[in-house]
């Protein structure tokens, strides 16, 4: 394989790919695939990283919310547990009867079941892959005639995030960091677990629009290096479009019954803040009217207000693509898994914590 | 902030080698304090003119046992409370021989659950020939939503002596196994499969959005490795990987004897049931604890010769070697003491084990 690939990047004298989800970043180090890449092959790595790009001023709410509600425990996935907010404060660090934290989500309703005095907040957060398990879990509240949970719902959308970063290398004309056009991923390597629920030719248009080939891939090491080597073939050859790698899982049309159960429980905000991202136009779902008894939203008034980020933290040109987590002066000195500054160390998704184990003598490209 | 202990500074991991280097080690380090799993000690040689113990030293080794739930799939913290420090006093070569415990429990511990702990602790101890020699109970308030119990257990023996295999007292003690430490060359042998120790306390403990079969490799390894230190195998160093998984022990040895390691993945044994579960997981096979596998350091030359000896017993019959000893790197050596070569035959960095969120399971 390492073989193949550097055959088929000799052409090439410099090719800059993008993997969207922080799942591939990960597996790209963890795999030692990284490692062996052609010099030439510049992996740009994406914002797929749902803990990430979740702005902190929502913990921060929920937080709040928990301190004026004694009987309200906060249920969430383990890696928010650590996502520091004003004053350096965790979920983590809160009385163990305000926060429980789940592997699945089907597990609220053992919790509201065995504790009837107590109400359950569940953050759903998360792209398409973990929405459906959100919709599993309302309508089983429903036949249940369950009262005492609410969900939070901040799950996005992956296009618009991807349509963002692709767009925000744009020159900076606004005097940021903005990467130039010229430093645009020229391929990309498309999301596979959130594919496997939305099918893949809702990437069709992105492809077309900036010209470049969209490889949906797997996440182990040979898959990842198989959607390297499709990608360089795509190139050669001038070819544009969606194409999937992942084809042992993933097929074209998606999962539809868990489409279908997204389109009943929940609709497409107007817009939503990212981390990194900033606002972006019908990007992450809310519950629909139709569930509103269950929208925490609805139940009780979640008072957002501003969580500064620490001042040298990169987090949000990482999670553009255009700064590396070794460009950031604070990765593995001051930010550290056991002292996060920035959500992208903290989450195993994140490109920082996947840096950790990227190996140093690796010359920078 | 102020500063408080966290169940960061319990799993093994960075944080709890950091608190004894701050904290334990400022106020109590001593001559003889070991920076091993066990310590030796000298001995009186006589008493009022006669050989009392016939040795010149004693080995030592101290451990609390904290395991929720107190009993699991493939035992409880009464069998681990003498495979913990059985199996750490054979890191330095010792045959397991006098034992002190102590029982801290909890109101509202079924008195059925305590028996049958107790029973489980006494077939281990029986099994090994251990003779109790004091022991201490104390009763405290549980913990939320507990009603478990801790021991802390203290074992003393003689070290091996290769030339008087059949000696219940050691005889002259002279040439008792001597282990040189790591040595650069040495390759890294695991004495079985790794990980199922730590997948079936969180199994037993959490509720996993998965069903398995998984028990504990917890395991008094005496029977396993007493052959070959009788058999004079050439073996430079031993260490078991318990909380914190092997990266976490392979971390302390890198700082501890200035070196580095190179791990191998594909040679890397796991039950694929405890992989698959631990991947769905998101932990780490490197960073899970092990209770019935040791890590041996053995001489390039030799290590043929040992894994086939290790295989030869059923707690060997998965040994393999899983990597080798480098030398210190100065200038990553501190960012990347252990690196594994991985399945593509790429590398990437272990790094030391941080927060895990892992349930107390030792």
């Amino acid at each position: 394989m390492n073989e193949a690939l550097r055959t088929l990047s000799k052409g090439f004298s410099s090719v800059r790919i993008m993997e969207f989800c922080g799942g591939h970043t990960h597996a790209l180090v963890r795999s030692g695939l990284l490692s062996l890449l052609p010099k030439q092959l510049r992996m740009i790595h994406g914002p797929g990283c749902p803990v990430c790009v979740l702005p902190p001023h929502h913990l921060q709410a929920v937080m709040d919310l928990l301190g004026e509600h004694p009987s309200l425990t906060a249920v969430v996935y383990g890696d928010l547990m650590r996502i520091p907010t004003l004053g350096g404060q965790t979920l983590a660090q809160m009385p163990p009867s305000s926060v429980k934290m789940i592997y699945s989500p089907m597990e609220i309703l053992k919790l509201a079941e065995e504790h009837p005095e107590r109400q359950f907040l569940f953050l759903a957060i998360g792209f398409e892959t973990t929405a459906p398990a959100t919709a599993v879990l309302l309508k089983e509240l429903r036949r249940r005639n369950t009262k005492n949970v609410f969900v939070l719902c901040l799950h996005v959308l992956t296009p618009p995030a991807v349509q963002a970063v692709m767009d925000s290398f744009c020159g900076g004309a606004d005097g940021t960091d903005l990467g130039s056009p010229g430093d645009r991923p020229e391929a990309i390597i498309g999301p596979g677990h959130v594919s496997l629920v939305t099918g893949i030719s809702c990437f069709e248009a992105m492809a077309q629009r900036f010209k470049i080939p969209i490889v949906i891939s797997g996440f182990e090491g040979s898959d990842l290096a198989e959607a390297v080597a499709m990608i360089l073939r795509l190139l050669q050859q001038g070819q544009t479009g969606v194409f999937n790698q992942y084809t042992r899982a993933l097929r074209p049309e998606g999962n539809r019954q868990a489409q279908s159960l997204l389109a009943e429980v929940m609709t497409v905000r107007s817009s939503f803040v990212w981390r990194g991202l900033g606002e972006l136009p019908r990007s992450a779902l809310a519950l629909n009217a139709e569930w509103s008894e269950f929208d925490a939203e609805k139940r009780f008034e979640l008072k957002y207000r501003s969580v500064p980020e620490h001042p040298l933290c990169q987090c949000g040109a990482i999670l553009r693509g255009q700064k590396r987590p070794d460009d950031c002066r604070l990765f593995n000195k001051a930010c550290l898994p056991t002292r996060p500054l920035g959500a992208c160390m903290v989450s195993s998704e994140g490109a920082c914590h996947a840096y950790l184990q990227r190996v140093e003598e690796e010359a920078r490209t | 902030m102020k500063e408080v202990v966290t169940s960061a500074h319990g799993t093994g991991g960075k944080s709890s080698f950091d608190l004894v280097q701050k904290i334990f080690k400022r106020h109590l380090a001593g001559p003889l304090l070991s920076p091993d799993d066990a310590a030796s000690f000298p001995t009186p040689l006589s008493v009022g003119g006669e050989a009392a113990t016939g040795v010149e030293s004693l080995l030592v080794t101290t451990d609390t046992h904290v395991v929720d739930p107190i009993i699991f799939p493939g035992g409880d913290i009464g069998k681990l409370a003498i495979t913990g420090v059985v199996n750490d006093l054979l890191t330095r070569g010792g045959r397991p021989q006098f034992l002190s415990l102590g029982f801290v429990l909890e109101e509202g511990l079924p008195l059925s659950s305590l028996s049958q702990i107790v029973a489980s602790l006494a077939k281990e101890m029986n099994r090994h020939e251990i003779q109790l020699l004091c022991a201490d109970t104390k009763v405290v308030t549980a913990r939320e939503g507990k009603a478990g119990l801790m021991i802390a257990s203290t074992l003393f023996g003689e070290p091996i002596n290769p030339n008087n295999p059949n000696s219940q007292v050691g005889g002259c003690s002279t040439s008792a196994v001597a282990m040189s430490g790591p040595q650069v060359g040495d390759h890294l042998i695991l004495t079985g499969p790794l990980g199922s120790h730590g997948l079936a306390v969180l199994q037993a403990r959490e509720t996993l959005p998965f069903q398995s079969t998984i028990s504990s490799d917890c395991a008094s390894l005496f029977p396993l490795l007493a052959p070959l230190l009788y058999e004079n195998a050439k073996i430079n160093y031993m260490r078991d990987p318990t909380r914190g998984g092997l990266a976490g022990i392979l971390h302390e040895l890198a700082l501890q004897f200035k070196i580095s390691f190179e791990l191998d993945e594909s040679s890397l044994p796991a039950q694929p049931a405890v992989r698959a579960g631990l991947e769905l997981l998101g932990l780490d096979l490197l960073e899970v604890a092990n209770e019935g596998v040791m890590l041996l350091f053995v001489p390039e030359a030799e290590s043929a010769a040992v894994v086939e000896r290790l295989r030869m017993h059923p707690l060997g019959q998965a040994a393999v070697v899983v990597g080798k000893v480098r030398p210190s790197r100065p200038a990553s050596a501190v960012q990347a003491p252990l690196v594994m070569v991985t399945a593509l035959g790429g590398r990437r960095v272990v790094p030391w084990p941080e927060a895990l969120n892992l349930p107390r399971i030792c």
